[in-house]
């Protein structure tokens, strides 16, 4: 049983080190959160891969949909991946306070009551959907809701602190928004809409494991088993090499299922060769200091990759939008 | 940090009983009025939102009508 009203009221007490705050205390307005410290809640940076992969399935959809309803659900995908993130943040503060590299988030700061958190995270989850559901279509206000249902209960709550698989059946949450995209322009889900979902799906994995390599320590601080804590950073090396090796020639299959041009197969090629290179200078190098430098390449290329995978398709479609 | 103070207000009958309130700085005023600024142009937003899809979804036949 989750015990609400004691999150919001210890959990800043216990994390930040903070004075005591009595529950009599914990109102409105006691938080001295800032416009921006609510705009942090939404992870702008996760927030902004979710709305390009968005748009890229938007636009390469069949059929015509207007601008207007485009943009309101590229907006209502975006809100949605904001609403996860901040109910991610009200779940996981008590992790978040012990790790490096979330320590100063909203809530483990104590800037943002947990509480408040839930509740706008609450409300923007439930505002998206409602809108998205009646103004675009009812299939992809639904792939919204489970989107955000999947991030939010299976990776957060449930995947997330028990097993080392968490970040590769939770990537299924932020490989969604192309097929939601997808949805909401065509109003179904088409096979180029399910490939680009496993593409990132894929990418998950390689991408999220490159930073457990060197963030281990925090993983194992906040009692997170990513697999360098439970497996080893051996395993989870072997275990980057394997999915990269999926990973590539999916990410090539666009081109050679006649889906996208020339263009996209030269880049899907020559980006997929490199990614391949720097996992392998990660499953080579694995002690010190050079290996710490290999896996934060690999995490840094990682975002690059999938960014240009993503806008190549995304050029492409836009001659055919105008009909040229 | 906010202070919570006792302050001593009159009621009807002309007491003083003490009450307990929140009191809050100029920087926690600031940030509350910038947040309700955020609120009020979202809301601000979304009514414009609304109406723009509404006349989307109606379509150009909208203007053919019996005046």
């Amino acid at each position: 049983m989750i015990d609400v009203a004691s999150r919001e009221y210890d959990m800043p007490r216990k994390m930040a080190g903070a004075e005591p705050r009595s529950g009599a205390l914990a109102v409105e307005g006691m938080y001295p959160g800032s416009v921006a410290d609510y705009v942090a809640l939404l992870k702008p940076r996760v927030m902004s891969l979710v709305i390009f992969t968005a748009l890229v399935g938007i636009v390469r959809a069949p059929g015509e949909v207007h601008p207007i309803i485009g943009f309101t659900a590229l907006l209502c995908i975006a809100i949605g991946a904001g609403a996860s993130g901040a109910l991610n943040m009200w779940w996981d503060a008590d992790i978040d306070a012990v790790m490096s590299r979330t320590r100063r988030r909203p809530i483990p700061a104590g800037r943002i009551a947990p509480g408040e958190a839930l509740a706008f995270g609450m409300t923007l989850a439930v505002g998206s959907v409602l809108v998205l559901g009646l103004l675009v279509n009812e299939l992809a206000g639904a792939l919204l809701a489970f989107t955000i249902f999947f991030y939010v209960v299976i990776y957060t709550i449930w995947l997330k602190r028990w097993t080392p698989q968490n970040i590769v059946i939770g990537g299924a949450a932020g490989a969604f928004p192309p097929m939601v995209g997808w949805a909401a322009a065509s109003g179904g889900i088409g096979f180029e809409s399910v490939l680009l979902f496993l593409i990132i799906f894929f990418w998950t994995p390689p991408h999220f494991w490159a930073l457990a390599l060197y963030k281990s320590g925090d993983y194992e601080r906040a009692g997170v088993p990513m697999l360098p804590v439970v497996a080893g950073t051996a395993e989870t090396r072997r275990q980057i090499l394997l999915y990269t090796l999926i990973l590539v020639p999916l990410a090539m299959s666009p081109f050679f299922l006649g889906m996208a041009g020339l263009g996209y197969g030269i880049v899907s090629a020559v980006t997929g060769a490199m990614m391949l290179g720097l996992v392998l200078q990660v499953y080579r190098r694995r002690e010190g200091a050079a290996a710490e430098k290999a896996a934060r390449q690999l995490f840094g290329f990682s975002i690059l990759y999938l960014f240009l995978l993503f806008a190549v398709l995304l050029v492409e479609a836009i001659p055919a939008g105008f009909g040229l | 940090m906010a202070a919570v103070v006792k302050a001593m207000v009159d009621d009807k009958d002309g007491r003083k009983p003490e009450i307990e309130g929140v009191v809050l700085t100029e920087e926690q005023k600031r940030r509350r009025r910038q947040r309700s600024i955020a609120i009020a142009l979202v809301l601000a937003a979304l009514c414009l939102l609304f109406y723009v899809v509404t006349i989307v979804k109606l379509g150009p036949a909208v203007l053919i009508r019996p005046l």
